[in-house]
């Protein structure tokens, strides 16, 4: 071969005549260095479009991150029994593609006759050449494609080809010298074929500018965009999706995992990626991995995921449901309601996931430390990556609640702040949105559960079990250093799980509606006002001992369904509701606080002089 | 739109002809378009201090009872008497009020009343640098 230029400035270059080779006397260096890595689809496509057409054939690489990806063949050059006169259209053209971001020029690949495994002296002039007309270029690879058996390093192409790797590096004083290289094929293609996802491995001068001028006559695999996270390569694959989604895979890859993005446009119509929770385990199979990836990306609920639920509750996918508190009750909740079809969710919590949070949530080892509506976000994921998460890590005293029930058809009520229950409540009220709230009590022995339909003209949460009624008193104590903040209680899992089962029944009968089979059992407590259900998770507690003396077939789980109706006077469901205080109320407040204090500041220099 | 604010009502007006006949509290109307309650002082239990000012507002929030922020001493990061005295949201903004037993607030100006008397006992002893007896 001979005469290649490339400049990241993509023009048209001279091209570059063949200079002499490797001086006499010196030889190829030795094997060095780390591997070269070849994707498996760079190896098919020089297998098709290479070894087919003797004698010799050829063209150029493009890697991304020391990711060799991408063969632009030469359709322009004149070939012959022994040489690949390499064209100006190649250095033109790889100059485009390397502008149009799909990599960066690492070297060349070209057949070679039989007998003839290694590069020739024109290779390797040709090859220093473009090395010294590129000095952005470290090194340029050399790959050579013969018949033959692999030798030692040689890559297998096919069944019946060989491809030795050269490079051809500047060494410490500026000059090039050539080692020999070992090759590593990284099974990309193939696994990204597996999750469904197609990406092309090569172009070719005549394919490149078709495709310029838009006279592909089918839509092809496209050659993936190399995009920079962090100062990071990584090639952007595309995925079949309804919104922009893709993987951005690493060159280490499948060592190092992809990352799933979705992504919209901007006001400037730039594509703005939004980075998806990605796990990836490098030791087990990737293909699986990378089509939950792909999916997540895609934002593809599991086909039949809810095949079993859907005839109870039928398609809850439109709906969003507000998860105020993201702890044992509150994440156990919302993973019932993601595997029963909800397609969106707000969850508001202040707190990370701490070490206690294992033993009685959904949260596993790797989210110790993450605020929790991250966590739960990425498990909710998980379980359907089409679903919809808005994360808000605050107090819910501190977040826009008006904005933040906009669109929500169902308020889920598990915080352990009942001052900014009592708020949230008040809030969903008079914005005429359903509530489902769930308390444990002491030792998590009972619970309560409130519902709350405004469109139902049931009375509301304060009404039900505010400050000062009986269900206060069997309430945890506060935890006066957390902001009176109700203590942590110790207590089993599985007798919160209890109660909040009973609470997520409740939600799923709500959101499914009264004609549903999930809805059904709802009716008949809404239509007799009977909205605060007490369960006891032990045999013997509160009131049940009594009610059930001596009926000892009479066990745990037990409970009652208490009537409540709206306070005539009650500010949030009565008969004159006062709307909550708002931020100009806050400011307001805020605003007599400083200015009465200036006031007595100014009375006591007047009394104090 | 937000409700019409009336005013102090006739309820606790009627509380606190009973409370304070001649008004030696200074119990004081506090009313903007969307906040509705009182300012009030009471004199301490250890000589040389100044009084204590309150200010009780209303949050619709919490069955319309009262939350209590303390106007003067502002001396809660000295002598916290934690247990009574929790950080509450009102319209966004985190405010330090006293509360009763289990963060409950007042539901009428009797027990705005107690709980202000009883944080000042508390604070008032400490500032006097004698044992309050109680919630130490």
């Amino acid at each position: 071969m001979d005469g290649l230029y490339v400049g990241s400035d993509g023009g048209p270059q001279p091209r570059v005549q063949p200079v002499s080779a490797i001086p006499a006397g010196q030889s190829e260096g030795d094997v060095t260095g780390a591997p070269v890595r070849i994707t498996d689809g760079l190896i098919d496509a020089i297998l098709a479009r290479l070894t087919t057409i003797p004698p010799e054939r050829g063209g150029a690489l493009l890697a991304a991150g020391g990711l060799v990806h991408v063969l632009v063949e030469d359709t322009s050059a004149r070939y012959s029994r022994t040489s690949w006169d390499i064209s100006a259209a190649l250095s033109a053209t790889v100059g485009e593609i390397e502008a149009a971001g799909h990599g960066t020029l690492a070297g060349t690949v070209h057949t070679h006759p039989a007998g003839v495994p290694d590069p020739s002296c024109t290779d390797i002039a040709t090859t220093r050449d473009a090395l010294g007309l590129n000095p952005h270029l470290d090194e340029l690879l050399i790959a050579i494609v013969t018949d033959g058996t692999p030798r030692e390093h040689d890559l297998p192409v096919g069944s019946r080809h060989r491809m030795s790797l050269h490079v051809l590096r500047r060494n410490h004083t500026g000059q090039p010298s050539l080692a020999r290289a070992r090759g590593a094929v990284v099974p990309l293609t193939a696994d990204l074929a597996a999750a469904g996802i197609t990406i092309a491995s090569a172009t070719s001068i005549t394919s490149w500018r078709r495709t310029r001028r838009g006279r592909t006559a089918r839509p092809r695999a496209e050659l993936p965009t190399v995009v920079m996270l962090n100062h990071d390569p990584r090639l952007a694959v595309q995925v079949r999706s309804a919104r922009p989604a893709a993987l951005l895979i690493h060159p280490a890859y499948p060592q190092v995992g992809p990352i799933a993005v979705t992504g919209h446009q901007d006001a400037g119509s730039r594509a703005v990626l939004q980075p998806l929770p990605s796990p990836w385990d490098p030791v087990t199979e990737p293909g699986p991995q990378l089509t939950a990836l792909a999916r997540a990306a895609a934002g593809r609920r599991i086909a039949g995921s809810t095949k079993r639920v859907w005839p109870v509750a039928g398609a809850l996918s439109g709906r969003r449901v507000l998860i105020a508190g993201a702890g044992s009750v509150g994440s156990r909740i919302a993973e019932d309601l993601v595997r029963s079809g909800v397609g969106a969710f707000t969850i508001i919590d202040p707190d990370r996931v701490d070490a206690p949070n294992l033993a009685r949530t959904v949260y596993s080892a790797a989210d110790i430390g993450a605020p929790k509506p991250d966590a739960l976000a990425r498990r909710l994921r998980a379980i359907d990556p089409a679903v919809m998460v808005d994360r808000h890590a605050t107090a819910l005293g501190a977040a826009d609640l008006p904005q933040a029930l906009a669109g929500v058809s169902l308020v889920v009520a598990a915080t352990d702040d009942m001052t900014e229950q009592a708020l949230l409540a008040h809030h969903a009220y008079a914005a005429g949105v359903s509530l489902v709230a769930c308390a444990l009590y002491k030792k998590a022995a009972a619970g309560e559960v409130v519902l709350s339909v405004p469109a139902a003209g049931t009375a509301c949460w304060w009404c039900a079990v505010g400050a000062g009624t009986p269900s206060d008193f069997y309430r945890p104590g506060r935890d006066y250093g957390l902001h009176g903040r109700l203590a942590g209680e110790s207590a089993l899992g599985p007798s919160i799980h209890l109660v909040a089962g009973v609470a997520a029944s409740a939600a799923l009968g709500l959101l499914a509606g009264p004609r549903s089979q999930a809805g059904r059992h709802l009716k008949r407590l809404l239509s007799q006002r009977r909205t605060l259900g007490l369960i006891a998770t032990t045999p013997t507690w509160g009131f049940f001992k009594t009610v059930f003396a001596g009926m000892d077939h009479q066990h745990a789980p037990q409970s009652v369904w208490v009537r409540v109706e709206p306070e005539a006077d009650c500010p949030v469901c009565g008969a004159r509701p006062d709307p909550p205080l708002d931020a100009q109320a806050g400011t307001d407040i805020a605003a007599i606080i400083r200015e009465r204090r200036q006031n007595l500041d100014h009375e006591t220099q007047v009394i104090f002089p | 739109m937000p409700a019409a604010n009336l005013g102090p009502s006739p309820a606790d007006v009627e509380i606190l002809r009973r409370l304070d006949p001649g008004n030696a509290e200074d119990w004081t109307p506090v009313s903007t378009a969307r906040i509705t309650g009182w300012t009030f002082r009471l004199m301490p239990p250890f000589s040389g201090q100044r009084p204590f000012v309150f200010f009780a507002f209303r949050c619709p929030s919490d069955g319309n009872a009262f939350r209590i922020a303390v106007l003067e001493p502002d001396m809660d990061t000295e002598y916290g008497h934690a247990r009574h005295m929790i950080s509450a949201y009102v319209g966004g903004r985190l405010i330090p009020v006293i509360c009763g037993p289990g963060g409950r607030p007042a539901t009428d100006l009797a027990m705005v009343r107690t709980h202000a008397a009883k944080w000042m006992a508390y604070t008032s002893a400490r500032m006097a640098g004698r044992n309050p007896g109680f919630s130490l």
